[in-house]
């Protein structure tokens, strides 16, 4: 079984944060993950293509609501009226991994201690 | 006389052998009160249907008893009350573990299982509802014997009729028991939300779901949309239906529901007239899937001709025919649904439950 959130946290400038029931935590800028929707209108279905990114989604987007969806993903509803997504627990895992990744290479966004740690 | 500390020390010595863990550090123990030479406490456990709550409570009086100057120990068992808090949003607020009964087929016998498991659960001790959502075929009705409607109050909330003090629900009850349900995949998923959503459990310590058989559109809208605790595959020991029992353990891992067991049905034949075991099909192959999966193997239902007539009857074998060997084996196949449930439940790896999370309402964090 994939590890199961346990927590869910709001850091200010709209982090997400999630306690895994592994221990391990992760943390997102809200903007980012936006920008990493899985659903078919931000992702080409045939192609796998990314037709909303980043780039595409306002400065000041952030989460509304965060709605478990049975044991294995979170349905977040944004304020850009964005509501399709669901974020599977071992994508946003893979995000997690992705994002430690991108913020070492740039700056570190990821926290100090705890933040985005990688698989 | 004992101080506490030392009656604690003592009642340390004393193993949850599931959890692995003593009954003080697990903090089972409360109100522990010391009168002259009399000790008395609580012990809480996590389910009241424990099937270890006699053997702690023995060990714990044994325990402090042996302390010198102790001449009397009073034990109080009682389980906690429900983690959960009522909330609006959650699906089914009050109920403590929602359990999917499944199988990959038709025809394995899931609703008998079913019927059976919640009446070994309430005679355990627990407070127990079975949902029948096996639209196309609800049997519930029948097994369980019930002959009361549900009411329906004003806000169209559903109050299931009791049968062997089991709260029960089934699409029978909507659509007369010998009409068939002849609907599309969407309907039927609508249906089953509604009924999820729309019945006044009350508070319940276990909630059965009968599924439809098979990996399709109610069992994953079941399993969307409502915070399964986990899910018992029933299967018989021919080689298909196990292998139809795969894909349906397949199906639940995709959603991450735990799989708490398995369940071989129609394990062999109990023949009334010279009370030998014949095994028609071969048997055991469930216990050797669940062993290659990693699932636990909870145990096995031979066919016994008395007790198959007593699911006609409405009344399951459990409570018909408790000696005989299916009856003996629901028994101890709840015991260990309830073990594994407990082992779960300890190890917190139950996740969020499913209420809508209001960004807004949580509380700003720095970010460390």
């Amino acid at each position: 079984m994939s590890p199961q959130p346990l927590k869910l946290h709001r850091y200010q400038g709209d982090f997400l944060g999630i306690d895994w029931s592994d221990d391990k935590q992760s943390v997102f800028p809200a903007r980012w993950l936006r920008g990493h929707c899985p659903c078919a209108e931000c992702v080409d279905e045939w192609t796998g293509k990314r037709l909303v990114g980043e780039a595409e989604v306002p400065f000041n987007v952030r989460p509304t609501a965060i709605v478990p969806v049975g044991r294995y993903a979170l349905s977040i509803h944004w304020n850009d009226g964005h509501e399709s997504g669901i974020y599977g627990y071992d994508y946003l895992r893979k995000l997690s991994t992705e994002y430690a990744a991108a913020s070492a290479e740039s700056k570190p966004a990821c926290g100090s201690k705890g933040g985005c740690v990688p698989d | 006389m004992p101080n506490q500390e030392q009656i604690l020390e003592a009642l340390k010595a004393v193993q949850d052998p599931d959890l692995h863990k003593d009954i003080v550090t697990l903090g089972f123990v409360r109100n522990l009160r010391i009168e002259g030479t009399k000790v008395d406490f609580d012990l809480v456990l996590t389910t009241p249907a424990c099937p270890v709550k006699d053997r702690l409570s023995e060990e714990a009086e044994a325990a402090v008893k042996a302390l010198p100057g102790v001449e009397q120990v009073e034990v109080r068992l009682s389980s906690a009350p429900s983690t959960h808090q009522p909330d609006k949003a959650n699906a089914l607020p009050g109920v403590r573990h929602v359990i999917a009964i499944a199988s990959g087929k038709g025809g394995v016998g899931k609703s008998t299982v079913t019927a059976n498991l919640a009446c070994a659960l309430a005679s355990l001790g627990a407070t127990v509802g079975v949902l029948d959502a096996d639209i196309y075929g609800p049997s519930q009705v029948m097994m369980l014997g019930v002959s009361d409607e549900p009411e329906i109050d004003d806000n169209k909330r559903l109050y299931p009729p009791l049968a062997h003090g089991l709260k029960v629900i089934s699409m029978a009850m909507f659509s007369g028991s010998d009409e068939a349900v002849v609907w599309r995949g969407p309907m039927v998923s609508q249906m089953a939300q509604n009924f999820v959503r729309q019945v006044e459990w009350g508070t319940l310590d276990y909630l059965l779901i009968d599924m439809p058989p098979g990996t399709g559109d109610v069992q994953l809208t079941l399993s969307q949309s409502v915070p399964l605790a986990g899910a018992v595959i029933v299967s018989t020991p021919q080689d298909v239906a196990l292998l139809d029992a795969r894909k349906g353990l397949k199906m639940f891992e995709k959603v991450s529901v735990p799989v708490l067991g398995m369940v071989e049905n129609m394990s062999g034949f109990v023949c009334d007239g010279c009370g030998k075991r014949h095994d028609i099909f071969k048997s055991g192959g469930a216990e050797r899937v669940s062993r290659t999966l990693g699932v636990p193997y909870l145990g096995s239902i031979p066919i016994e001709p008395a007790v198959a007539q007593c699911g006609d009857a409405g009344v399951p074998a459990v409570l018909a025919h408790p000696e005989s060997e299916s009856g003996k084996q629901f028994l101890s196949i709840a015991q260990g649904l309830v073990r594994s449930l407990s082992v779960l439940d300890a190890t917190k790896d139950t996740g969020l439950t499913n209420s809508v999370i209001e960004w807004d309402s949580l509380p700003e964090e720095e970010l460390a």
